[in-house]
């Protein structure tokens, strides 16, 4: 989610995270041709090049079984939102392709007739995706697409850290101050919050607001049966407000860029760091200490994760090549590419997968974990706000946060901006 | 100019302090720059423990690093791609047009001088939304030659308004005596007023291509596949990228500069001329 | 006193218009394909509610005006924008003009002074933006700990992402940046000053204020008149450099006109009240561009005749 978010926050930003070495297609008329067993699959470009090399290399292997030809295209996501809808209407576009899920993605397609109704083809693959992620790509009751792969908010801790000064990790806020106290007069940064380029205010409002009011309080507001305007919205933004007027967050966190964030985290000088699950890979290649990852603390109980769906494929409405492109489609829903997503991408993909049977770090490990309770409809998972609101309001949301931690606005008139900005 | 002793030495004093004044004025100008280059230049360790010190080590890692894992190595390469052709045709079609438009009547010049003109008064910013969609239909977005042809489109207002204002300077007698001699005026054109204005053209074609290198908009908005990213928006993605060491951050930015700062130094008579005859003669 | 060739003015006019024709069509395809067809599309855009894909947008009239009237982000951005046209402006003049007066007659090092203060015009705002960006850095900026060093710890801050310095920390860099420009025109314009009225103003016991008001401003004022009217009207588009150092944030704490024209464009697909706005500040920024160009001409004119 977090390229998403840049891409939503800034559009050149965006490349940031295409950083270097690009091999995207060029769009446009790579024509597919006439050929029933060609299919073009777009997907947006991925942060590390070599995961495009990776990704490539296991589709050819699939197309070659298959008896298919699948030329798979990367484009950065920002050029991709205007790109991909002008291609798809000038019938000049991929038969497949990569696209988020939610109203403000998929849902916008799907409205606009430019989505393959797939829930024929649900029933006749039996695809095993999570209830809760297919309906995040149905609309109107026509299912349209598989839901990408799942990411999580909450709270990586440093866990020598925390052995060392006796504090155990914070379950309620109340713990959380108690915590940060301690580990202040330690001479550590509790909480590297980062808020330079503004999409992280969407994550630090997701994980207090869903550990508060959980995922049906957040379900409310999204669907717009609850003003965002209310206390327990002003009440999500303060608990960040409070813990940086009692020093726990970085002096200004608004002059902090993430990575700078991500580094004083790695380099021991903050305690812990609220991010999302994309991270792991990251903070296990840099942190030189073990590593807890807990959701972010309720107001007066254990809170819950937050979970938001990345983009995954779906087909156009428009191709000529519909059996190539399901055989595709299938391939990408099966428990085979969900456990390669696994092992390779350190991805969650929408569907169970097996975890005994697969090879991965115990910190990852245990992400699968909490995500698969969702399967076994144990565990609540609260919602990544941005992923689910429009343009608008993620702008409103950025602004709104920035504002709130630069002292520029109180909780309750971003509280008041965010309900504007809903209603637009 | 009085040649009392006393004057000459408050003179002198006068001198000195200006001087004194101008050294460290002057160092805190390109402090900043220094700063890249020493910091672009010592190792990692040294960074990090001790960002102060300048030139306190030395290293190649940082710019190895740009250069590779970065890209700047490719990024040079586009940066080149982009600034020679697109700075080529605007000093092509300027002194072509600069010519027509200051020696050779012909109906409607004025208005399609001040046509051209307008382009120095609207600023790129106006119009590089549309411009945006109008590439996406003409299918050049993301292309070489879209990017070039705008890169030129943005120089040309400029250009052919300076190369007017020297082709205008020149005498009539040198164009009358060449027609006399029975010259085309194809000839009088390219025999005879072009080799004049030489100095002019170099002038322009150093400028251009320093506006052209160090145009940021253009390849944001127009290149977004990043097949053909420049340094400048290279640059922006790798501060914006997930490795902001500042060592390699600080290669990454003295290698953007570095022809700039040559260029500059090497052609610093012509880049000022550039500025000041076009500003000035406004 | 011209040589006329009898033979065919005539036509050598219809050659010179043949070839004129000829020389300028490039050119003009040129600009009208890349500049006169996107403004007029622009204006177009303005009347339309255009979101970048649907290609037959609805007419809405007036309608992008009158929201641009009233909405605030606009008003703040405005706000920030008037600050940065004056300051933007006058600093780098008084700066600039300093510099060229205190160069003014040195000759020993006057390159390599010229050099040094014009360099930072010709770097791209990229690299400025990130060379300044981590000179303002919170914790690893050399300005804090160079603050810190001198004992005025108590004035660090985290200068661009703090609403109260963000904005003057973009500017001290922009001013940084544009002395150099402003520095070497001055520089230029002193140059035809005549040495002789001011050496005279000296005997009549004018104080350096006194000759400088007096004796060289009036002197080079066409040409100051000229660098302002730059500065200023290049103030109203300012982009690259608060796009590369704060993107506007934090919270529109840094927002500008251009850079909000461009996040409601291209990050809320508001193509129309985006390009609205960017036309909105061309069309604003044209009477000080007239206003001051003809006083510099009238000026100038005065200086010929003088």
């Amino acid at each position: 989610m977090r390229s998403m978010m840049v891409k939503v926050a800034a559009p050149a930003v965006a490349f940031a995270a295409v950083l270097a070495g690009c091999t995207g297609g060029a769009p446009a008329d790579s024509g597919s041709g006439g050929d029933a067993t060609s299919i073009r699959y777009l997907i947006e470009q991925p942060e590390d090049p070599a995961t495009l090399t990776e990704l490539k290399a296991h589709i050819a292997e699939f197309a070659k079984g298959a008896g298919l030809t699948v030329e798979v295209e990367a484009m950065p996501q920002d050029s991709m939102r205007t790109a991909l809808q002008t291609q798809l209407r000038s019938g000049d576009g991929p038969d497949v392709f990569n696209w988020g899920s939610g109203p403000g993605y998929a849902g916008a397609l799907a409205e606009a007739g430019m989505l393959y109704d797939l829930t024929d083809a649900y029933e006749k693959y039996k695809w095993p995706v999570y209830d809760f992620a297919k309906e995040r790509v149905t609309f109107d009751g026509k299912t349209y697409g598989i839901p990408g792969e799942m990411e999580t908010l909450g709270l990586f801790y440093n866990q020598d850290l925390f052995t060392r000064l006796g504090v155990r990790p914070p379950e309620t806020v109340a713990d959380l101050r108690a915590a940060a106290a301690k580990i202040k007069a330690a001479g550590v940064t509790p909480l590297a919050v980062s808020d330079k380029e503004g999409w992280q205010g969407a994550h630090l409002l997701s994980m207090a607001l869903a550990s508060r009011v959980g995922s049906e309080g957040v379900d409310k507001l999204i669907g717009d049966d609850a003003s965002w305007d209310n206390p327990d919205v002003v009440r999500a933004l303060q608990v960040w407000k409070d813990l940086q007027d009692a020093g726990y967050l970085p002096t200004s966190p608004t002059s902090v860029g993430y990575d700078s964030a991500n580094a004083l985290f790695y380099s021991g000088k903050a305690a812990m760091v609220p991010t999302g699950s994309w991270l792991i890979s990251e903070i296990e290649t840099n942190a030189k200490f073990k590593v807890g990852y807990i959701p972010f603390p309720g107001e007066d109980r254990p809170g819950i994760f937050t979970g938001g769906l990345g983009s995954g494929p779906f087909v156009a409405a428009g191709t000529r090549k519909a059996d190539a492109a399901l055989k595709l489609v299938d391939f990408l829903a099966s428990p085979e590419h969900g456990r390669w997503t696994v092992e390779n991408l350190k991805t969650i993909p929408t569907s169970p997968v097996d975890s005994a049977d697969v090879t991965v770090s115990p910190l990852f490990a245990q992400v699968l974990k909490d995500t698969s309770k969702l399967a076994e409809g144990t565990g609540d998972l609260g919602h990544n706000i941005d992923v689910l609101e429009t343009d608008v309001f993620n702008k409103a949301m950025f602004d709104g946060v920035q504002g709130l931690l630069s002292g520029q606005s109180s909780a309750g008139e971003v509280a008041r901006t965010l309900e504007a900005a809903s209603e637009k | 100019m009085s040649g009392r002793d006393s004057a000459l030495a408050r003179k002198r004093a006068v001198l000195g302090g200006r001087h004194a004044m101008l050294v460290v004025l002057s160092l805190l100008m390109v402090f900043p720059l220094v700063l890249t280059v020493s910091t672009a230049l010592k190792t990692d360790a040294d960074v990090r423990s001790n960002p102060f010190g300048l030139f306190s080590s030395f290293s190649t890692e940082n710019i190895v690093a740009a250069w590779t894992l970065g890209s700047f190595g490719e990024y040079v390469l586009n940066s080149f791609l982009l600034s020679v052709p697109s700075t080529l045709l605007v000093v092509v079609l300027s002194t072509m047009g600069g010519y027509a438009f200051a020696r050779l009547p012909f109906l409607g010049r004025t208005v399609l001088f001040y046509l051209v003109l307008l382009g120095l008064l609207v600023p790129f910013f106006a119009y590089m939304i549309p411009l945006y969609f109008q590439l996406r239909s003409m299918g050049l977005l993301d292309s070489l030659l879209g990017a070039n042809l705008v890169l030129a489109s943005t120089g040309l207002s400029f250009g052919t308004f300076f190369m007017r204002a020297f082709f205008s300077d020149l005498p009539t007698e040198i164009e009358e005596a060449a027609r006399i001699d029975g010259a085309s005026e194809w000839q009088i054109f390219a025999r005879v007023m072009l080799p004049l204005v030489t100095s002019g053209a170099g002038a322009l074609a150093v400028f251009t291509f320093l506006q052209n290198w160090n145009n940021f908009l253009v390849p944001l908005l127009y290149l977004p596949g990043g097949e053909y990213r420049p340094l400048t928006t290279g640059l922006y993605l790798f501060l914006g990228g997930r490795s902001v060491d500042i060592g390699p951050l600080a290669a990454g930015t003295l290698i953007t500069v570095l022809p700039v700062v040559v260029l500059f130094v090497a052609m610093q008579r012509q880049v000022t001329q550039g500025f000041l005859s076009g500003a000035v003669k406004g | 006193m011209s040589r006329r060739v009898p033979s065919a003015p005539r036509a050598t006019r219809r050659a010179q218009a043949r070839l004129g024709i000829a020389l300028v069509a490039p050119l003009l395809v040129m600009v009208v394909t890349f500049f006169l067809v996107p403004l007029a599309n622009a204006v177009y855009y303005v009347f339309v509610d255009f979101n970048g894909i649907d290609p037959t947008p609805a007419f809405v009239g007036l309608d992008n005006f009158v929201e641009l009237a009233q909405d605030p982000g606009v008003r703040s951005a405005f706000r920030n924008n008037a600050v940065w046209i004056v300051i933007g402006t006058v600093g780098p003049l008084v700066l600039g003009l300093a510099l060229a007066l205190l160069i003014w007659g040195v000759r020993r090092g006057s390159l390599f002074y010229r050099v040094a203060f014009f360099m930072p015009y010709v770097l791209p705002q990229v690299a400025i933006g990130v060379i300044w960006g981590w000179i303002y850095d919170p914790t690893e900026g050399w300005l804090n700990r160079a603050l810190e060093l001198v004992g005025l710890g108590a004035l660090t801050t985290g200068w661009l992402g703090d609403p109260d310095t963000a904005l003057y920390a973009v500017l001290a860099t922009a001013v940084w940046a544009t002395s150099g420009f402003v520095f070497i025109i001055l520089l230029s314009a002193l140059r035809n000053v005549d040495t002789d009225l001011i050496d005279a103003a000296r005997l009549d016991g004018a104080n350096a204020g006194q000759r400088l008001r007096h004796v060289i401003m009036p002197q080079i004022m066409p040409v100051f008149l000229m660098v302002t009217t730059i500065t200023l009207v290049g103030g109203f588009a300012v982009f690259d450099i608060v796009f590369v150092m704060t993107g506007g944030g934090p919270a529109g704490a840094t927002e500008m006109l251009g850079t909000y024209a461009y996040s409601s464009a291209f990050e809320l697909n508001r193509i129309s009240y985006g390009t609205t706005l960017a036309l909105v500040i061309t069309v604003m920024a044209i009477p000080f561009a007239v206003g001051l160009n003809r006083l510099q001409r009238r000026l100038s004119l005065q200086g010929t005749g003088a």
